[in-house]
């Protein structure tokens, strides 16, 4: 069952990696700019931490669960960074796991505001978001503070066409495919978001599996925004405004169901580039950059369209002829 | 004799169905004579207090509208930033330019309502998200409106509807327009069939739809109001500062939502009314003033709402289960 959803998968990530590689190559054509591997490797540095932190959105997606806090949480660990790391090497690895830390104990509290006291989880992670800005607010009012220099030499080390951030994205890429394709807690995943009831007849606790993707979740948002922070050497309580939307659109392009137990991680990296470079093939091809708004929220609710539409037609292309098959036999 | 303990026992039934309210309005009552005793609120301080609370009130009558019918509307806030910006720049402080400022910011804000509702109703797209994705649209129309630098401010009579009193300056004109909103409002949500309706599609959609409530229209409908009444509090905010500011309206997303919280309205739709967050508003707005009067930054403020939303929910969650 779970190696079929798996390849599932990949049939619902394909377009995606289609849109992809069409608006690459009609960048690339509109624009000589666009093809050289100093713009490729800015893209992907500008696309990695979104592209962690959207590993936590699929993996919360998939459990049926969503995520707007995210962008909070990311916030957070940057003005963390920011006010800590900047002394010495100890000062920075107390920072890191610090931020670390929060982001994790965020992601406890959500599973089990949404578990234990029955919030729903996009209220639950709306409130906890208010709360987490609040906090980064009241430790830095305004975008500023230093990072710890190794840390930023470290990562925006640059070794075209790729960098750390690159490297970095592509390690946690494959150890979260292996995760879900391979080991028990991947499989729950699915069969929760799939269907929780009947998880949890089958002996899976939907506590504990919600409390951990919640909690991974986080701390992939929190990891997302010390990478961040070295990349822009400062910290700001809210950089992370976009982040909520960003994540859910690029997953869902990515072929992830907004109902839970279908998708994965593949298709969400395509999502992640189509979503990151919007704003770079907008300014290749001269045109104001505030567009991007109206073309990702645009995005948003045509992948969401075309996903409806693709259901019923399955639905009408299936029923009559299992229904015709019925009658045969 | 007969007829006394007959309307007594009415009022005890009434408290017995409407626990939340209820509750709601003595922690109301609870928090005004706090207030009155350490802040020395004199009744004149608090109808100004309830003239500031007004934009606030009057968006969150159609944020209960979007939540008793089962949805939410993330809109409101960029709604409210949009108006703003664009009456700001079609008045230009002119008195002769009113009339199109009001249709221009009017016709908007319905168009999209009429497209949050839409997209709800025949895409089938989550609420939430389909709330979110135009927020970010609507942020989007307002910067390459503006081209990311906002021009000009509110005509001079505009302003008089959050700055003036009526009655030899006994009554703020806002909130006497807050508490006729509300009542139009009340009367269309407890005495109507449209009322009726709008429980009835958050309560059960598909019982709804099968004892012929056209379903969809009514859906939309709600978004529109939500929308409008977002306008309107756009108009009313704009009035209040006078000039343009951007990102006016990005706390008043949250904000509705929790000031519906404690009115005792739940997420899953057909429970509770705006009788609550009457209450619910000002509770959220005298917590505020209460904390720029102790002196604690924006970021209190924030922190306070997530709080607040959490354990009003919780409770919320665990009243209605054990009914």
């Amino acid at each position: 069952m779970f190696q079929g959803s798996f390849k599932k998968h990949l049939k619902l990530a394909f377009p995606a990696y289609i849109i992809l590689v069409l608006i690459l190559i009609i960048a690339s054509a509109s624009n000589q700019d666009f093809r050289t591997s100093t713009n490729f490797s800015n893209i992907v540095a500008q696309s990695s931490v979104l592209a962690i932190v959207a590993i936590g959105q699929t993996l919360i997606l998939l459990i049926g669960g969503i995520d707007l806090s995210n962008g909070a949480v990311l916030s957070i660990s940057t003005v963390v960074m920011a006010q800590i790391s900047y002394a010495s090497t100890g000062s920075m690895w107390f920072a890191i796991v610090l931020a670390l830390i929060i982001g994790c104990g965020v992601g406890a509290m959500n599973g089990f505001g949404i578990m234990k006291l029955n919030i729903p989880p996009m209220i639950m992670t709306l409130a906890s978001g208010s709360i987490v800005t609040g906090i980064a607010l009241f430790i830095q009012s305004s975008p500023g503070g230093k990072i710890n220099l190794e840390l930023m030499k470290f990562v925006t080390k640059k070794f075209p066409p790729f960098n750390t951030l690159g490297v970095i994205t592509i390690i946690l890429y494959i150890i979260f495919t292996f995760i879900l394709v391979a080991t028990k807690w991947g499989r729950n995943l699915y069969a929760v978001g799939g269907n929780a009831i009947s998880a949890k007849k089958s002996g899976i606790s939907v506590f504990k599996t919600y409390m951990s993707t919640y909690m991974v979740a986080g701390t992939l948002a929190a990891f997302g925004g010390i990478l961040l922070s070295a990349r822009l050497f400062s910290g700001d309580p809210v950089i992370g405004e976009n982040y909520a939307m960003d994540t859910i659109t690029a997953v869902i392009l990515g072929g992830t169901m907004l109902t839970g137990g279908e998708g994965g991680i593949i298709g969400t990296l395509a999502g992640v580039f189509i979503v990151a470079m919007i704003g770079n093939v907008l300014n290749m091809l001269e045109i104001f950059p505030y567009y991007q708004y109206i073309i990702k929220g645009l995005i948003l609710v045509t992948a969401l369209l075309v996903k409806v539409v693709d259901k019923e037609k399955l639905k009408s292309l299936v029923l009559p002829k299992s229904r015709h098959e019925v009658e045969e036999a | 004799m007969k007829w006394r303990k007959l309307k007594l026992n009415s009022i005890v039934k009434y408290i017995k169905k409407n626990n939340i309210v209820t509750g709601v309005f003595m922690l109301l009552i609870l928090i005004i004579i706090i207030f009155a005793v350490f802040a020395s609120l004199t009744p004149l301080h608090f109808l100004d207090m309830i003239r500031q609370a007004a934009p606030l009130g009057i968006m969150a009558i159609g944020q209960t509208i979007c939540l008793l019918l089962g949805g939410i509307d993330l809109s409101v806030g960029a709604v409210i930033s949009f108006t703003n910006l664009v009456a700001c720049a079609t008045m230009l402080g002119d008195d002769r330019n009113i009339p199109i400022a009001l249709v221009l910011t009017i016709g908007f804000s319905l168009l999209f309502g009429l497209i949050n509702g839409v997209a709800i109703v025949k895409i089938k797209i989550p609420a939430f998200l389909t709330t979110l994705a135009m927020s970010i649209i609507i942020k989007g129309i307002t910067l390459i409106y503006t081209k990311g630098s906002p021009i000009g401010n509110i005509a001079q009579s505009f302003r008089g509807i959050s700055e003036a009193w009526l009655f030899n300056n006994s009554i703020p004109v806002a909130a006497l327009i807050w508490v006729v909103i509300w009542a139009i409002i009340a009367f269309v949500m407890y005495r109507t069939t449209y009322g009726k309706k709008i429980y009835a599609t958050g309560g059960n959609h598909q019982v709804a739809k099968l004892s012929g409530i056209r379903t969809g229209l009514v859906t939309v409908s709600g978004y529109m109001l939500s929308s409008l009444l977002a306008c309107f509090a756009g108009l009313m905010l704009s009035a209040y500062i006078g000039v343009t500011s951007s990102g006016l309206g990005n706390p008043y997303t949250l904000n509705s939502i929790a000031a519906v919280c404690i009115g005792g309205t739940t997420f899953d739709g057909g429970r509770g009314g705006i009788a609550g967050t009457f209450a619910g508003v000002l509770i959220i707005f005298l917590i505020q003033t209460f904390m720029t009067m102790i002196n604690v930054p924006e970021a209190g403020k924030q922190l306070s709402l997530g709080v607040i939303i959490i354990v009003m929910v919780s409770l919320n969650q665990k009243l209605s289960k054990r009914r």
